[in-house]
């Protein structure tokens, strides 16, 4: 029963790379081989080849001064990181929320059997996630020093690990949710703070290990707050003891976890559904104008749920962070960069790609066509110009980067003495790259739209539209960052008027693109 | 009100709707009747523009749905046989939103909502959030979202799935006294005898294709409207 549960579940996954949303059949070979290119690209190219990399940089380094825990350590907490952000928001959505849960009750299949095809999903967007930053690890360990089975267990313990963390916070937002009214917005605050308190153990893990390396008699002392982090990386380095006692905790909290909720995983997933009634009050009601009611529409949809929020607008929550930071934080950032760099305009260039990194990171309209889903007929019977019902989609994405960015752009201003052009770069390119960014995933999820969804997280999170837009999007961030290194420094201002006029440029022929084949495409769908 | 002429819709290689020709005149119940995958939700849903059809024309007062999908949906209103909302609003949050799009002023909507959710009782539930609402719920709001903006012609696709036998009852009488006041309304259903009993006129359609279209007796003379059905799918 559990395989074949796990078969629907990989199905599904299957449906969103090999067949054709639109009509229901195979993609032709062309279609499927760039998905799957596409997706190789982002997971094994560019994440895969940025963390390669990185453990190029560190093994030889650490494991010559026999710090190989150290090595293991670093690189596990990073895969933790990724793995977590990769799998973490969605626990709750694929456990309790997957529409196919009641039909699945309905037979004779035990809840259990449900719950762990359902966790077999959960645990393999961590695993895939914390792979693609552990298994560069473990390769370029074993090129350099041989294979051994340390960094392979080690693997396994932190997919483990990934898994736990992943189900302490689905059931914990399970739990806040039916007990609460305004569950949206519990979910995201719950999520949050989850995610600030785990942010908080891991800096705390990294200040250690800083420490360590610059006062290695720490070492030796072996200050007790270093221990579990010794352990668990020695663990990677093939010490039997290590081995034997963080996979012993990370299976039995793996199995906790799993006791936890099966224990009332069928009450949850009831009360789940059981919608609250009668929340909202009744306000005057005010006429709007058709784009105004479009655009509320929109808002409703993004504010609704919490995964939509979490996942595409969590930049927005990074733009404020990043504002404050610039504002306690900025002017001593600043001496350093231009320190260590010595280039005219860095501190522009680094205010520019640290906020168009945020701003990357919201991506509301990669999946807002497909999260019509059966409500599409509503628009479409309705008397309103296709075009603008695809503006009303890119608004909810500006106001929710621009209002954010403004706040950053502001806090900036205050710490960095720009001159009246270098204040426009800072303003315009920024902006310019908010239209491509909204404009890049509308087009996309256009282009490959996904109707027929039985979980919004497979929409919001883990369609191919989502993955192109972050991938089309850091492409550019890297491209113009590493030009400004090779290159654009010598004519800094020259450079930055050249990527304003490109991202102003492209943001209008996306602009052309929506408004004519992009309206077709909508009234095809 | 509506004039179909020679529509044809293909999915792939299989042929929906076969050179259908169909005229509605205000004032009319027209009853559309079919087995399973005859080809009446796509008819209906290539009258109101949802779906794109490859040859024949549609015109709704006049206006052709292709060449001004707006000027025709301004007109219209669509019940779907299956009534997915966004379930993220209340009610009275959707129905302020299709008043919106169709600009009725805040009085006239607030008459009209009143009236009609008070005649199928969905006014206590108005405020509750959609996601709460049963299938009947659901199909009554849609309902009510079809008059609010007092449109000319209403399509609807097996309107009384999921309603009880009073919610039937009403929304056979709203019909009705829509059609009395110049109204048009094309309906799809199964329910025989409600086609029976209510339609002005009728249309059989059998794989695409219409068998028999005209007032009901001339489609069913001294017999049962079950009697010819049946005899004319076989």
């Amino acid at each position: 029963m559990l395989r074949l549960l796990v078969k629907k579940q990989l199905m599904e996954i299957n449906a969103s790379f090999f067949i054709n949303k639109k009509n229901g059949k195979k993609k032709s070979k062309t279609s499927t081989i760039l998905s799957i290119v596409g997706f190789g690209m982002v997971m094994i190219g560019i994440l895969g080849g940025i963390f390669t990399g990185l453990s190029n940089l560190l093994c030889v380094p650490f494991c010559s001064l026999g710090l190989d825990w150290l090595y293991f350590v670093y690189m596990a907490l990073i895969a933790i990181v990724l793995g977590i952000f990769g799998s973490v928001f969605n626990t709750y959505a694929s456990l309790y929320q997957a529409k196919d849960n009641e039909m699945l009750m309905v037979f004779p299949i035990p809840a259990r059997t449900i719950l762990c095809s359902r966790l077999v999903s959960v645990y393999l967007m961590g695993l895939m996630y914390s792979g693609v930053v552990f298994i560069p690890a473990i390769l370029i360990h074993a090129i350099h020093y041989g294979i051994s089975l340390g960094p392979i267990v080690m693997l396994v313990n932190i997919s483990l690990i990934v898994f736990v963390l992943s189900c302490v916070l689905g059931y914990g937002v399970a739990q806040i949710a039916a007990h609460t009214k305004n569950r949206s917005a519990i979910k995201v605050l719950a999520s949050l703070g989850f995610i600030a308190a785990y942010y908080y153990v891991y800096f705390k893990a990294v200040n250690s290990m800083e420490e360590i390396l610059s006062n290695p008699e720490l070492l030796a002392k072996g200050v007790q707050g270093i221990v579990p982090l010794i352990i668990f990386g020695k663990a990677g380095t093939g010490d039997i003891g290590s081995m034997c006692i963080v996979t012993m905790l990370s299976m039995g909290l793996t199995i906790l976890s799993y006791l936890i909720l099966e224990h009332n995983f069928f009450t949850l997933v009831q009360k789940s559904k059981i919608r609250v009634v009668s929340t909202k009050k009744v306000k005057n009601t005010v006429q709007k104008s058709v784009s105004q009611a479009l655009l509320t529409k929109e808002f409703g949809r993004f504010t609704s749920s919490a995964n939509y929020m979490l996942n595409c607008g969590l930049g927005s929550l990074v733009l404020v962070i990043l504002g404050i930071v610039f504002l306690f934080k900025g002017q001593y950032a600043m001496e350093i960069l231009k320190e260590v760099f010595k280039m005219e305009n860095i501190e522009s260039l680094a205010f520019i790609a640290s906020t168009c990194m945020a701003i990357g990171m919201i991506d509301i309209t990669a999946p807002s066509i497909s999260l019509e889903g059966k409500n599409i007929w509503i628009l479409k019977s309705l008397p309103v110009d296709t075009w603008q019902v695809l503006l009303a989609k890119l608004k909810v994405q500006w106001y929710v980067s621009g209002i954010p960015f403004f706040f950053a752009w502001i806090c900036f201003l205050f710490v960095a003495k720009l001159n009246v052009f270098m204040m426009g770069m800072t303003l315009l390119i920024p902006v310019a790259f908010i239209v491509v960014n909204s404009c890049v995933g509308l087009v996309i999820n256009l282009i490959k739209p996904n109707l027929t969804w039985v979980d919004e997280i497979n929409v919001i999170k883990q369609s191919l539209g989502v993955l192109f837009t972050m991938l089309i999007n850091v492409i550019f961030i890297l491209v113009m960052a590493g030009l400004y290194f090779i290159i654009g420094y010598q004519f800094s201002v020259i450079y930055l008027l050249i990527w304003m006029i490109f991202f102003i440029g492209l943001s209008i022929g996306l602009f052309v693109w929506l408004k004519n084949k992009g309206v077709r495409c909508f009234e095809q769908l | 009100m509506l004039r179909i002429e020679h529509l044809s819709k293909t999915y792939e290689n299989k042929k929906a709707v076969n050179d259908l020709s169909l005229h509605i005149a205000p004032k009319e119940i027209y009853g559309f009747i079919g087995h399973n995958g005859a080809g009446k939700t796509t008819t209906l849903k290539s009258v109101v523009g949802i779906l794109e059809f490859e040859q024949g024309e549609i015109f709704i007062h006049g206006h052709s749905i292709k060449k001004e999908p707006l000027i025709c949906k301004n007109e219209i209103a669509y019940i779907p046989d299956n009534p997915d909302l966004y379930e993220f609003m209340t009610g009275m949050q959707y129905l302020n939103f299709v008043a919106d799009i169709f600009k009725v002023g805040i009085e006239e909507r607030k008459v009209r909502i009143q009236k009609y959710a008070e005649i199928l009782e969905l006014s206590a539930a108005l405020n509750d959030s959609i996601s709460s609402y049963s299938h009947g719920m659901k199909q009554k709001l849609t309902i009510i979202s079809a008059w609010i903006h007092e449109p000319k012609l209403i399509i609807m696709d097996e309107p009384f799935v999921g309603l009880d036998p009073k919610a039937s009852h009403l929304l056979k009488e709203m019909m009705k006294e829509f059609c009395h006041q110049g109204g048009a309304i094309f309906f799809s259903t199964h329910v025989l005898e409600v086609a029976e009993k209510l339609c002005d006129k009728i249309a059989i359609i059998k794989n695409g294709n219409l068998i028999v279209s005209g007032t009901m007796e001339e489609v069913k003379g001294d017999a049962s409207l079950e009697e010819v059905f049946l005899e004319l799918e076989e």
